[in-house]
């Protein structure tokens, strides 16, 4: 029951939050994520019992609405919670509150949806309904640039659509065709994540089918030629900060690939591992290459996402427990500091009316708690010990070195690259030049809100904490995690 | 005394009849005295007493009448289809008439005979009564075309049209006697039999007279070889003109079609599914093509309506080797026909002045005035996009699933194709509800975006997105609908 509470209180709150005022929409907002926060807190006491919900949709295909939820979803679910409540937070004075709200709901809603949906059709509702809500808030709320015409940001809206629909698109094909061949195998029509893991298959079908989840979920992930809609969604993102569900969006796609792809066609990982790990690679030193390059802080945010997809997609195709550890915890973490990230930018360009790093310097000792924090989310994402993120990043290299020795010694270089940018990047904000804009500007000291300080802080401490104390969310995760590796070597 | 079961055989026809009684008392009113309002609700009770006459048919078993036309489910079920569109068309007619016509009256007398043609073709057993179906669509239709006889483009379009589709008929009667030459009869049973026994692929006039036969089906699906007068017919048409063409006339042709294909299996054979393959792939993908560079928004609908007949292609090209592609045809066109309306209701609402429709139609003051319509729009936009919880994303699950079935992947990679390019016009499509500053001021002046809607209209529109949503949600309802009526 607690389940489908889950997703229909962002829904619901979403319906009534659009019909209702101004001032009360933001309340009904609050509420309906602490709830979801608090819902999903609570599931970590019940922690052993697996959780179900199964209520039939279309009986005429046995589609159901079946929900579950192992340590896995937990973990996502209550990361969704948590990201969700500092997106809610962080666009308090966002203008047509209402409206926007509801978008945001819906949006935390379906992303909710996705990590519980065990249908697969339920599953692929899920990730599809996510897109309108997302093009709507790049379409009304977004930031345009300086100077520039409203018709980039249209456009760039359009990007935004047209590469989820085109992940949607393929998914849907291959959830159809993967379906079909289960049905001519065994006359059974059914969307069931569980049954359909059962197929039997032909290698070649297997491994189409492979490629065209591989495609979808590459489109979201995103993988380096797929990946300038990611660029694009940070850079018109409006500026509050509730960008930071374009981090949870994309960590869809790695989730989606260690539940269903790797168990649906486990016969073709032996083969496609190396593939899909110099792909990560590409991933990893392309990103990092190009965050040199950015001036714009929040692309440079988006590059250094496309950098943490690598590391993801590499620990993903390792078959190895201590690295899907890893992994679980790479993705909390590099939500975490990315959001962490996206606060440090909105308060920035809120202060300074810039997001260009070079016009952001010498803030040192200016704005009180900001350089530090910020220096603190740019060594996060850097991993310096202590952090989730090393943790995380430490994990996985050290699960891949078991398995693929060659890649995990080539991925090691990428801490060089990321140390650069990452240095840099403080070294242009905080220190350098002497900052004209910051004297100019009405000579008040400018401070963080309480609202604003307690937002960084919190994630501060979460990073922190999941850092020393990883071990609740590797405990809670292991017993999923075994599952899905026992299912890729029981061939 | 009157037999019982030719009675009932005659009760088939009872739409027909009532739909050709209203035409007369429809004449018999305009020549007495004219009174819009008056015709507009003659018309529209005469076209729902016919539906309401469709539950007396027993369509239990399929039966004959008078060697032209069979009636059985499927053509109930067209018929039905037809007469709502027709309905639609005439309420959505009223306020444009009011604003531009000089003669209003016979707007509704040429829908009324289209509708009739319309019927036939649902009906449709024998070659004769094929022709008589589409020609009573199609002469109709030069004059709803020109009914803005005034305007230069309306009367170019309708030259254009008429002498198109007389060189499309031409070629139907071309092809209907050279079957006639070769077979001796015009039935569709004895036309069937001829190709079970395999000596219809054989012989040269047979499959030259089918051809021509199909070539004109295609030529009022405007598929894509034959497609070349849609946009410029849909630029010059009035809107309520444009609405009659993308849902009755085609689901007319479109019926013409089926039945051709259901009782003369010729797309059994590999060569015609080929072919037929062939045509919806350009039709869909040059069709979404060339959609992307239209500023005007009636050119627009005429490409989209190309695509779309090349979708409904698509479940032509399986009906003989796939068991649900009648279904994904029900599926398509009622989703289809409420999103259409769902359009048109906008376009009527804020285009009725519009001479030269721009693309980004809406008014600036939408989100105030309205925030309703907005949502509305959207809806509509997000269903024939196929979206989840709208009933497009149903009848695309179901023509997908259909295609990847058959395997017929040429059709899938199409359908996925077009579907991706034709993001681009139907999100400026639906964007055209948001974006502010279309018009100058002026243009508010003469009052030409306050044009009031009818109540009729506004519910007619928000009945489609009620249906829209909510068999989108629950299309169990939809599927248990067509299991039963199929």
């Amino acid at each position: 029951m607690s389940l489908i509470l889950l997703i229909l209180i962002p829904y619901t709150s979403a319906i009534l939050s659009w019909k209702s005022k101004d001032i009360y929409s933001r309340w009904i907002a609050v509420t309906a994520v602490f709830t979801t926060l608090l819902i999903s807190l609570i599931n970590w006491l019940t922690l052993n019992e697996k959780v179900k919900f199964i209520c039939p949709w279309i009986p005429q295909f046995n589609i159901n609405i079946y929900l579950s939820m192992d340590g896995l979803s937990l973990t996502m679910v209550s990361l969704v919670g948590i990201i969700g409540t500092i997106a809610v937070f962080c666009s308090w004075n966002e203008s047509r509150k209402n409206l926007f709200y509801a978008n945001i709901l819906w949006i935390i809603g379906s992303i909710i949806g996705i990590f519980l949906a065990t249908d697969m059709l339920l599953f692929f509702f899920f990730w599809e309904i996510m897109s309108i809500p997302m093009y709507l808030i790049i379409y009304f709320w977004g930031y345009e640039g300086k100077g520039k015409s409203t018709s980039k940001l249209h456009r760039s809206a359009t990007v935004f659509f047209l590469y989820t629909q085109a992940s949607g698109l393929l998914l849907l094909i291959a959830t159809i065709s993967l379906v079909l061949v289960h049905y001519n195998v065994t006359h059974n029509l059914t969307f069931d994540y569980i049954e359909l893991s059962k197929t039997s298959m032909s290698y070649r079908t297997e491994f189409f089918l492979m490629l065209t989840f591989f495609a979808a979920f590459s489109i979201k992930m995103p993988l380096v030629p797929l990946h300038k809609w990611v660029v694009n969604t940070h850079f018109y993102t409006p500026n509050s900060g509730a960008a930071d569900l374009v981090g949870l969006v994309i960590k869809t796609a790695p989730y989606a690939i260690l539940r269903f792809l790797l168990v649906f066609f486990p016969h073709t990982i032996t083969f496609f591992s190396s593939v899909a790990m110099c792909l990560g690679l590409v991933n990893i030193f392309y990103g990092a290459y190009m965050v040199f390059n950015q001036n714009d802080i929040k692309k440079l945010i988006a590059y250094s996402s496309i950098c943490h997809a690598g590391f993801i997609l590499i620990s993903i195709y390792t078959s190895n427990l201590i690295s899907y550890q890893g992994l679980v915890i790479q993705i909390v973490a590099s939500s975490l500091s990315t959001t962490g990230l996206i606060l440090i930018a909105s308060q920035l360009y809120k202060k300074l009316d810039s997001r260009n790093i070079n016009e952001i310097s010498n803030i040192w000792g200016q704005i009180r708690w900001l350089p530090a924090t910020t220096i603190f989310f740019f060594l996060a994402t850097l991993g310096v010990p202590g952090t989730g993120n090393f943790l995380g990043e430490f994990l996985i290299l050290l699960g891949c070195y078991q398995t693929h020795p060659i890649f995990s010694y080539i991925a090691t270089f990428s801490l060089i690259t990321v140390t650069i940018y990452a240095v840099s990047a403080i070294n242009k904000t905080c220190f350098g030049i002497s900052n004209k804009r910051l004297i100019s500007s009405s000579g008040k000291y400018l401070e963080l809100s309480l609202c604003e300080g307690t937002l960084i802080f919190s994630l501060v401490f979460f990073i922190i904490a999941l850092g020393i104390f990883p071990q609740i969310i590797l405990e809670t995760t292991e017993g999923p995690i075994f599952n899905i590796l026992t299912s890729i070597e029981h061939l | 005394m009157i037999d019982i079961t030719n009675f009932i055989q005659l009760l088939g026809l009872l739409p027909l009849a009532i739909v050709g009684i209203t035409v007369v008392l429809l004449l018999v009113a305009i020549s007495l005295k004219r009174n819009h309002l008056f015709s507009c609700l003659l018309t529209v009770s005469g076209l729902l007493i016919s539906l309401l006459s469709l539950f007396l048919i027993n369509t239990k078993n399929p039966h004959t009448v008078a060697f032209l036309m069979q009636i059985d489910r499927h053509a109930v079920f067209y018929v039905a289809l037809m007469l709502l569109s027709s309905i639609v068309t005439c309420i959505f007619s009223y306020s444009w008439l009011e604003q531009n016509a000089v003669q209003k009256d016979e707007f509704y007398l040429l829908i009324l005979i289209a509708t009739l043609g319309g019927i036939v073709t649902a009906y449709v057993n024998h070659l004769t009564a094929l022709f008589i179906g589409v020609e009573l669509v199609s002469l109709p239709l030069f004059g709803l075309i020109g009914f803005n006889f005034q305007k230069n483009s309306s009367l170019e379009a309708s030259i254009k049209y008429t002498i198109l589709s007389a060189t499309s008929s031409s070629f139907l009667l071309f092809g209907i006697a050279l079957l006639y030459a070769k077979i001796g009869d015009l039935s569709f049973t004895v036309l069937n039999a001829a190709f079970i026994n395999d000596i219809g692929y054989h012989q040269p006039l047979i499959i030259v007279g089918l051809t021509f036969v199909i070539l004109s089906m295609l030529f009022k699906l405007s598929l894509m070889p034959l497609h070349f007068w849609t946009p410029d017919v849909y630029q010059g048409s009035p809107i309520p003109t444009v609405l009659f063409l993308s849902t009755f006339s085609k689901l007319a042709a479109f019926t013409a079609l089926l039945r051709l294909s259901l009782y003369i299996p010729f797309l059994s054979n590999q060569t015609t599914q080929g072919i037929f393959t062939a045509i919806s792939v350009i039709s869909i993908i040059f069709g979404s093509l060339m959609a992307l560079h239209q500023s005007d928004i009636k050119r627009l609908l005429g490409y989209l309506s190309i695509v779309q007949s090349g979708y409904l292609l698509t479940c032509i090209t399986t009906i003989q080797i796939s068991s649900i592609s009648l279904e994904v045809i029900a599926i398509y066109l009622i989703s289809y026909l409420l999103a259409t309306f769902g359009i048109f209701s906008m376009l009527s609402t804020y285009c009725t002045k519009l001479d030269n429709s721009d693309y980004t139609f809406a008014s600036s003051h939408m989100q105030k005035t309205s925030k309703m319509l907005t949502v509305k729009m959207t809806i509509f936009v997000l269903s024939i996009i196929g979206i989840p919880t709208t009933l497009g994303f149903v009848s695309k699950l179901y023509l997908l699933s259909m295609t990847i079935n058959c395997r017929f992947w040429i059709l899938v990679i199409a359908i996925v194709t077009g579907s991706l390019i034709s993001l681009f016009y139907y999100l400026r499509l639906m964007n055209g509800v948001y974006v502010k500053k279309i018009f100058s001021e002026e243009n508010f002046d003469t009052g030409m975006i306050y044009h009031r809607t009818s109540k009729v209209e506004t519910a007619v529109s928000f009945l489609s997105v009620t249906f829209i949503l909510l068999l989108g949600i629950f299309p169990q309802i939809i599927i248990r609908l067509l299991k039963f009526i199929l």
